[in-house]
């Protein structure tokens, strides 16, 4: 079974390397990166020589306050990495489902000795790495920077379980669309179509942050970082985190369900 | 007594209304066992059925000796498959391809072993997607063999390959079968290749058992009543013989040949009296031949009384 496992992971990642989209996902990295960083550093001002304020020499204050500029303008894109990859989700579920299913390489993955358990995991678990290992790098890049709040919460691997789960809610629907429409065509449709809704709703202030953070548990964190914790208190995010896992699950065990009945 | 390989009873499946297989029954021991049938008869749905990757309506099947519905898993595992037109991952490389394979069956089968015994030890390093479709069959092969199947099924292993990649995989069946004693269940309707390669057939149409038997125990059956008449004349020919009592039918098999049905047990004497009257009408004939008929032929016939 173990050996099973690392194959199938093994012909799995093999599959999502060769993804275009993999490429996509590098390039935009790059452009935020570097955009934002020539944007960060273009920052200037016109200073008298020599002029004091307060004591102290002008020159210095304002040196000092463009490079915490710079270095915000420089990380600030990346901490809406989550966005992005949930625009970039149903293209990765669609072509990790979808398009096995259209070519036929996923009836002669079934005709291994592999339980389809195990491919449907390996297929899931893969394209949420991969998204989530990109968003958290993403992250963690903007704390080294000194994004100011940001810094203040000092778990870290709280913050990557809720990025986590906003990768697997996104993923799991995604699958179960795909799942659905057997059709790259209509998943791709049906995908951005959800990720244009939920996007909608996470910036619809009219609802609560609890019920906004069930179907994009992201906006917890941004509400944190932008509003402090008085805004959004950690007993407040047990309901969301709760709701988010019953979704992930109930979308899931669909996938499960109908994967084991397919007939390829 | 024979093991038997494949055991199904009573198989159902349609799709949409359509009845793929009607009550499908079939068994088979060791050895190169052929499943002959026109496209649409529904070879497909049943190696799918014996794979578990679609589920019957109704009855049962079994795979050496595991239940299809229950113990799909440890069919798979014993088993190599080469599905018609095998969809690879086609980036990869053959022999990095197969080394994923045999872990994913937990063998301890060398990749670059199983390449040379298909003849493709030289692409091992190139993209699957750069292979003909005859190396692409061959790597499908490697890739049934990647286990260590006490049966490989093939479906239509041949279609789409040109006569030298058809003879390279036929022979290379032939040798695993008697080399390494695997036995396989060819569904093609390629007949001249089962002939060459089975020991047994049957003959599916309209999800039905049709016959079922050894290749020459059939062709003795079903083309004893034969008689091939080489000419250049055929529909003059049909229309002369026909009008000869004994003669059951004609049938034209190209530009310059007719087969002719006549009554078994007036054979001897239909094949004078046609001589006879292809002679005295002047009809341009080359020879009369009574020899054993082909799974072709048999195949025809076998359609036609069913």
């Amino acid at each position: 079974m173990r050996k099973n496992l690392r194959a199938i992971i093994a012909i799995e990642f093999e599959n999502m390397a060769y993804f275009p989209i993999l490429e996509g996902i590098v390039c935009l990295l790059v452009f935020f990166c570097v955009g934002t960083l020539l944007g960060g550093f273009m920052e200037s001002v016109f200073i008298v020589p020599r002029s004091v304020y307060n004591g102290t020499g002008i020159e210095a204050n304002i040196l000092e306050a463009i490079r915490k500029d710079n270095t915000q303008a420089a990380a600030g894109p990346l901490i809406s990495l989550p966005y992005v990859l949930s625009l970039i989700a149903p293209l990765l579920s669609t072509l990790s489902l979808t398009r096995p299913i259209e070519d036929g390489t996923l009836r002669t993955y079934l005709s291994f000795p592999v339980s389809r358990s195990t491919i449907l995991f390996v297929k899931f678990l893969l394209v949420n790495l991969l998204l989530w290992g990109i968003s958290m790098g993403g992250w963690i890049i903007q704390i080294v920077l000194g994004i100011p709040n940001f810094q203040q919460y000092p778990t870290l691997l709280f913050w990557s379980l809720v990025l986590l789960l906003n990768c697997m809610l996104i993923t799991s629907t995604c699958f179960l669309v795909s799942m659905l429409s057997k059709r790259t065509e209509t998943s791709l449709l049906f995908g951005l179509g959800m990720w244009y809704l939920l996007t909608m709703m996470s910036t619809n202030y009219n609802l609560s942050i609890q019920v906004r953070g069930v179907f994009y548990p992201v906006v917890m964190i941004w509400a944190s970082i932008y509003y402090g914790t008085s805004y959004v208190s950690a007993n407040q995010f047990i309901l969301p985190i709760i709701g988010t896992i019953v979704l992930i699950a109930l979308a899931y065990s669909a996938c499960h369900l109908i994967f084991q009945g397919m007939e390829v | 007594m024979k093991l038997s390989v494949i055991e199904v009873h009573d198989l159902h499946k349609s799709f949409n209304g359509v009845q793929a297989l009607n009550g499908f029954n079939l068994e088979i021991g060791d050895g190169v066992f052929g499943l002959i049938g026109p496209n649409g008869a529904g070879k497909t749905t049943l190696l799918r059925i014996l794979l578990g990757l679609i589920t019957p309506d109704s009855g049962n099947a079994r795979v050496l000796g595991y239940d299809i519905l229950d113990q799909s898993l440890e069919i798979r595992q014993n088993i190599g498959i080469l599905h018609e037109r095998t969809a690879f991952p086609e980036q990869t490389t053959p022999i990095h391809y197969l080394r994923n394979t045999v872990r994913l069956y937990g063998s301890d089968k060398d990749p670059e072993q199983l390449l040379a015994s298909v003849n493709l030890t030289k692409q091992k390093n190139q993209k699957i997607e750069g292979l003909s479709a005859g190396m692409k069959q061959r790597l499908g092969l490697a890739q049934s063999l990647a286990g260590n199947p006490r049966l490989i099924i093939l479906d239509e292993p041949t279609s789409n390959l040109d006569v030298a990649s058809r003879d390279e995989v036929v022979d290379i069946i032939f040798n695993l079968y008697t080399t390494e004693g695997i036995s396989f269940f060819v569904a093609s309707h390629i007949l001249s290749e089962l002939e060459r390669i089975c020991h047994d057939v049957s003959f599916i149409n309209e999800g039905v058992l049709l016959e079922q038997g050894s290749v020459r125990d059939i062709i003795a059956t079903y083309t004893s009543n034969l008689l091939k008449i080489s000419t250049t004349e055929p529909t003059l020919v049909s229309e002369y013989v026909t009008r000869i009592p004994g003669i059951v039918g004609t049938r034209t098999t190209g530009a310059s040949q007719v087969v002719v049905r006549v009554e078994p047990s007036r054979k001897a004497e239909s094949k004078k009296q046609i001589q006879e009257v292809l002679r005295n009408y002047n009809v341009p004939f080359y020879g009369i031949s009574e020899d054993v008929g082909s799974l072709e032929d048999a195949f025809r016939e076998i359609m036609r009384v069913r």
